[in-house]
């Protein structure tokens, strides 16, 4: 082709555009606007401490974890240990600090895979349909149909214990959820009109998968991801609980809870911090979750518009 | 003039502090048809909401409206669900979403039936088998116990006439009812909506965006335009006389035909689009069962040339394969047989890079200016989409000048690059799709229904666009509609499609003029037709 002009004609009437609604947000006013959404607020609040914690507890942490001092044992919360100390004597709150960031981590991670590989198999059988579609959809009913934290307990069996093979176990039966939920909400993007004019254009699948189908459904995967990322920081306390998850020295919040189990008449507060601090994130999170859904869902946003 | 039936006095809404209907009055006489016409926009379908006292909770209203000696604003929610339904209905556009799905149709209405009348299930299903008998869908042939997914579009919007009419209301309002439907079946609704009405001695408001379609109905008529009253009083006189301006170019537009400098002179005789035979077989799910059912055959055996630079109109009802046709001769479907060439490229046979030469030659424009266009893209980014088809590497200063280029083209300022599309009216978005469709300079452009969704003062903009690109730059389109009147604005040539089959083609007028199949006649009987309405009601 030659010339880059089209060589039309340029119409003596410009057609007038007026705005109809708001322009486009920044970045800044788009979390104002999501701050307005109370469970948006506090799960981010609940959400950033504990991300907070962990982050601190990697540079400094009120007391050396690793250190025992017998004398100081099993006190109750005060000034100086906050949470109490456990029955060698360590600061619980150290404790929970250090356990937030393998909890978080190994969730983390372990969420990271299941997106990583669930969400481009999801895109594959949205895109490609037919047999492939099939095999990896019965795949995914196959993992869901094991009971996931038995398995990951074998699977730490097999390999053995420690945060590395925690993650293995709980990034598996993250997969198919992924790939589960991108591939249904894909389907439906694929259905729209403005696919069509993608595939008139010539666009591959692919491509269009990056272009289109995925910035239409990230919303929906980050809302997911924070559910997944609660239920893998619930996954890792049980399989810390039952001792397959972090070892010694280090510790997690359900390592904690296994710990605290014998001395639960005398200390409860060994207890009751790692308890407290699962409770909170998971609910932070869950709260998180659900107000990111309403905030992205065009529906309930409509709603708020118009209603 | 009998005592009103429907009296609204000085109606005003207003949403939020933006008045939406200013000062609007109405008498409505029984067994009267009232014609309010207005575009999108207008207050037409806020009025009916006001007067069935269904607005929304934010909206604020102030003003008298009288049903046969109720004030209707005075009443409470528990008296007015006793009126509607019983003693007014409505009749809403969407024929697909109105009903519940999971419901049978006989179940329908007689739930409707039997919260107003004390009546036992039977009997409120025999009243059910009746008031489907009067929209000429007879229980015998049309078993209450379907479900609406079992029904087409035509007969679930007679089901939903059905369900309006059971109680034989006083006040019938139909919003838009006949928009989603093809020409065709928007005959046969009108129809049918003019026979109850004769029977029941109701009122109806018949609300449309389309002076055309209350050409031949309406007793009455109200012009709305930006919530405010143009002009009402007797239908013929005001569609006579057209003395407001906004009226005359409401009329103007329905019987727009664009101008043309050298209509069609430009094709040569060269096939650019030929197609062979033409085949699409659609399997059926097979079952494990016997008569499992039959395999569906969308297009069936098609051939016909698109010359270079000509305007071909695809004209059929709903269902008769037209979409499928455009979908296999973009390459978006595959044939079951036959094949399409494109500037002689075989598509079946093409590989990769054929494929993409013959896609630059070849653009589409689809109906809906919502859905087609990815909403979290900018406009720039939609628009520069089939722009990696050209072979050339083009940089972005490049890119950004073709697509400001194809944006002048369709009448919208560069500037608008920028924008995403929810910020765009309707014909804007229009305007964006075209401008998407012709940035590579294809030979050819499919237009799948590409005004059906549009008001008419808007449509007959885009339908100028559309003569101007075949007109002076030569490219061929082909028009995929059920509106003939479309076609006639600006193909050169026609081809009617029926099940599958194209049973009629040749020039546009001559079609126009003297259909020779069974179907292109019911279809030119079909269209609107402001002028042939209006001469018919004065020879009465």
């Amino acid at each position: 082709m030659r010339g880059l002009t089209l060589g039309y004609g340029v119409s003596d009437r410009m057609v007038t555009v007026v705005s109809k609604t708001r322009s486009p947000k920044t970045a800044w006013s788009w979390f104002i606007h999501a701050m307005r959404n109370r469970s948006f607020a506090v799960g981010i609040t609940v959400t950033a401490l504990v991300v907070l914690m962990a982050l601190v507890s990697i540079v400094w942490t009120p007391y050396d974890i690793t250190k025992l001092t017998i004398p100081d044992r099993l006190q109750g919360p005060s000034l100086t240990h906050l949470f109490g100390t456990d029955h060698f004597g360590r600061d619980l709150f150290s404790m929970v600090m250090e356990g937030s960031r393998n909890s978080m981590s190994v969730a983390l991670i372990a969420v990271g895979v299941g997106l990583f590989i669930g969400v481009p198999l999801g895109c594959l059988a949205a895109a490609k349909r037919g047999w492939l579609d099939d095999v990896l959809m019965r795949g995914a009913d196959v993992i869901f149909a094991f009971p996931a934290l038995l398995s990951a307990i074998m699977i730490t069996a097999i390999f053995g214990p420690g945060a590395i093979n925690a993650i293995i176990a709980i990034g598996i039966f993250n997969i198919p959820v992924f790939a589960r939920v991108t591939r249904g909400a894909a389907l439906a993007i694929w259905q729209r009109e403005f696919i069509l004019a993608a595939r008139a254009a010539g666009k591959s699948a692919s491509r269009i998968t990056v272009e289109h189908i995925l910035p239409n459904i990230a919303n929906l995967l980050v809302v997911q991801a924070t559910i997944q990322f609660s239920l893998g920081i619930l996954a890792e306390a049980g399989l810390s609980y039952v001792g397959l998850g972090a070892q010694p020295p280090s510790t997690s919040w359900g390592r904690m809870l296994a710990e605290a189990q014998t001395m639960m008449g005398i200390a409860p507060q060994m207890a009751l911090a790692p308890g407290i601090a699962i409770i909170a994130t998971v609910l932070g999170l869950n709260l998180l979750g659900d107000g990111l859904r309403d905030i992205t869902d065009p529906q309930t946003e409509n709603l708020a518009a118009h209603g | 003039m009998a005592d009103p039936l429907l009296q609204v006095k000085s109606l005003s809404v207003a949403f939020g502090g933006r008045s939406v209907l200013c000062g609007f009055d109405l008498d409505l006489a029984p067994g009267e048809i009232h014609g309010l016409v207005g575009e999108s926009g207008s207050g037409k379908s806020i009025t009916a909401l006001s007067v069935m006292r269904l607005l929304p909770r934010n909206a604020i209203m102030a003003g008298n409206i009288i049903l046969s000696g109720q004030k209707l604003e005075r009443l409470g929610e528990e008296h007015l669900n006793a009126i509607r339904g019983d003693q007014m209905a409505m009749i809403f556009q969407e024929p697909m979403t109105a009903l519940n799905p999971v419901q049978t149709i006989g179940d329908q209405i007689a739930e409707g039936i039997r919260l107003h009348r004390d009546v036992s299930p039977a009997e409120a299903l025999d009243m059910a088998a009746r008031a489907m008998a009067r929209v000429e869908l007879p229980p015998s042939r049309y078993p209450l116990s379907r479900y609406p997914h079992e029904l087409s579009g035509g007969q679930r919007q007679r089901v939903m006439i059905a369900m309006a009419t059971a109680l034989k209301p006083k006040l019938l309002i139909a919003d838009e009812p006949t928009t989603a439907l093809d020409v065709v079946l928007q005959a046969q609704v009108l129809k049918l909506l003019r026979t109850v009405v004769d029977d029941t001695g109701m009122a109806l408001l018949l609300i449309s965006h389309d002076l055309g379609v209350v050409a031949e109905m309406a007793d009455s008529l109200t012009i709305l335009q930006s919530g405010q009253i143009r002009e009402q009083g007797n239908a013929v006189s005001i569609l006579r006389h057209r003395k407001h301006a906004y009226t005359r170019q409401l009329a103007e537009a329905s019987t727009h035909v664009p101008q043309w400098k050298n209509r069609g002179q430009q094709a040569s005789g060269n096939a650019l689009v030929s197609i062979k035979n033409l085949v699409k077989t659609y399997r059926s799910k097979r079952t494990l069962l016997p008569n499992s059912p039959e395999d569906f055959t969308a297009v069936d055996d098609v051939s016909f040339d698109i010359a270079t630079g000509r305007s071909v109109g695809l004209v059929g009802q709903s269902g008769c394969g037209k979409s499928t046709l455009a979908r296999l001769i973009l390459a978006l479907d595959t044939p079951t047989g036959g094949a399409v060439q494109i500037d002689g490229i075989d598509l079946g046979t093409a590989d990769q890079s054929q494929l993409r030469r013959a896609r630059r030659r070849m653009q589409v424009v689809f109906q809906d200016p919502y859905g087609s266009f990815n909403p979290r893209m900018r406009v720039e980014k939609i628009i520069a989409e089939p722009l990696h088809l050209l072979n050339r590497k083009t940089t972005l200063d490049q890119q950004r000048e073709m697509i400001a280029d194809a944006l002048r083209c369709v009448s919208l300022s560069p500037d608008v690059m920028r924008r995403y599309p929810h910020e765009f009216s309707g014909g804007q978005r229009q305007r964006i799709a075209i401008a998407r469709a012709i940035i590579t300079k294809p030979k050819l452009i499919v237009c799948d229904e590409p005004v059906s969704a549009l008001d008419v003062s808007i449509r007959a903009e885009i339908l100028d666009l559309f003569a101007e690109l075949n007109d002076e730059h030569g490219m061929a389109c082909l028009f995929i509609t059920h509106d003939l009147a479309v076609a006639r604005a600006i193909t050169q040539e026609t081809l009617v499609m029926h099940r599958g089959k194209i049973v009629e083609r040749g020039p546009t007028a001559q079609i126009m003029d003297s259909p020779q199949s069974e179907q292109a006649q019911k279809l030119v009987a079909a269209a609107p037709n402001l002028e042939r309405a209006l001469k018919k009601r004065l020879g009465q």
